[in-house]
């Protein structure tokens, strides 16, 4: 049998949110972003909407204009996910290749 | 449809290029009762009802276009033989998919058994064998040990086919869910 196992990403780690921010900023998805290290607040412009995303301790808020942070939260998921996988891969496995389709994420191991 | 031909489901993944030759829609069924020792998917042990599920549904809800195949996976497969005719079946005839089935048992303990030999007819390559955890496969071969033997059906496949791209599979879904599939565990350490 082959293993699966399917998980739900929750925003908790500081390091993997902005690591996830500054992906999106790469790709063109954000305009910018500011990370405010006393408040624990990002604040982000895609394109003039202004959103936000509060860290208290293990808690992230996503703020924002209702028609946008939907979407925006579920794609900063996306990449936060991207990056602890990244992050936490085992020394003997390596990324074999990563592809995007159909607005899913798909990276292929090699180990 | 009767009811034994439901099948008590555990997951589908519409989509992977690691669970045999090309992209294939995988099926894992719910319930076995072999409990091997260091088994990928504990989670499918318990034979309670998870889903059920008709099998022609099954491709209604999930089948992509270009897929090539379908692979099923668990779980025991055989541990419910009527669904998975029913199943395999359907991929064969009316959506022109090959076949390729993991089990536990081994072929020849399925040799005789009527329903298995329904589900059997269908099948272009089982993958038979119970998981031994020390006997690990090294390689990009899709199986999960060395022990298991690749049974080819038909003659829609050979044994280089079953080399995989990769040994494992993660995919970020996006809502942000990841699903990870393969013959290691990699990604789900750093969750």
């Amino acid at each position: 049998m082959s293993f699966y196992t399917c998980i739900k990403t929750e925003l908790k780690i500081k390091k993997y949110v902005i690591a996830a921010l500054e992906e999106m900023k790469k790709r063109g998805e954000i305009t910018s972003f500011i990370y405010n290290e006393r408040k624990e607040k990002v604040e982000i412009d895609r394109d003039g909407d202004i959103m936000s995303v509060s860290m208290v301790k293990d808690n992230v808020e996503i703020g924002g204009d209702n028609r946008v942070v939907h979407r925006f939260g579920n794609r900063l998921k996306q990449f936060y996910a991207y990056e602890s996988i990244k992050d936490n891969l085992p020394l003997d496995f390596e990324i074999a290749n990563e592809t995007e389709a159909g607005g899913e994420i798909q990276i292929l191991l090699k180990g | 449809m009767s009811r034994s031909s439901l099948i008590n489901l555990h997951a589908v993944i519409p989509s992977s290029r690691v669970n045999g030759p090309g992209r294939r829609m995988v099926v894992f069924f719910q319930g076995c009762g072999r409990n091997c020792p260091g088994c990928f998917n504990p989670e499918t042990h318990r034979f309670s009802e998870a889903r059920l599920c008709a099998p022609t549904e099954l491709f209604g809800k999930y089948l992509r276009e270009g897929v090539e195949g379908i692979t099923i996976s668990g779980g025991e497969p055989f541990a419910q033989p009527e669904g998975l005719a029913e199943l395999l079946r359907l991929a064969r005839s009316y959506h022109g998919l090959s076949t390729v089935v993991y089990t536990g048992c081994t072929h020849e303990e399925l040799l005789g058994q009527e329903p298995a030999m329904q589900a059997l007819e269908h099948i272009d390559v089982l993958i038979d064998g119970p998981y031994e955890r020390d006997k690990p496969e090294p390689t990009s071969l899709a199986r999960g040990s060395a022990n298991q033997r690749f049974i080819f059906l038909s003659g829609r496949y050979a044994p280089a086919d079953f080399y995989m791209p990769g040994k494992v599979e993660v995919t970020i879904s996006p809502d942000g869910t990841v699903t990870e599939t393969g013959f290691s565990r990699a990604a789900a350490i750093g969750f």
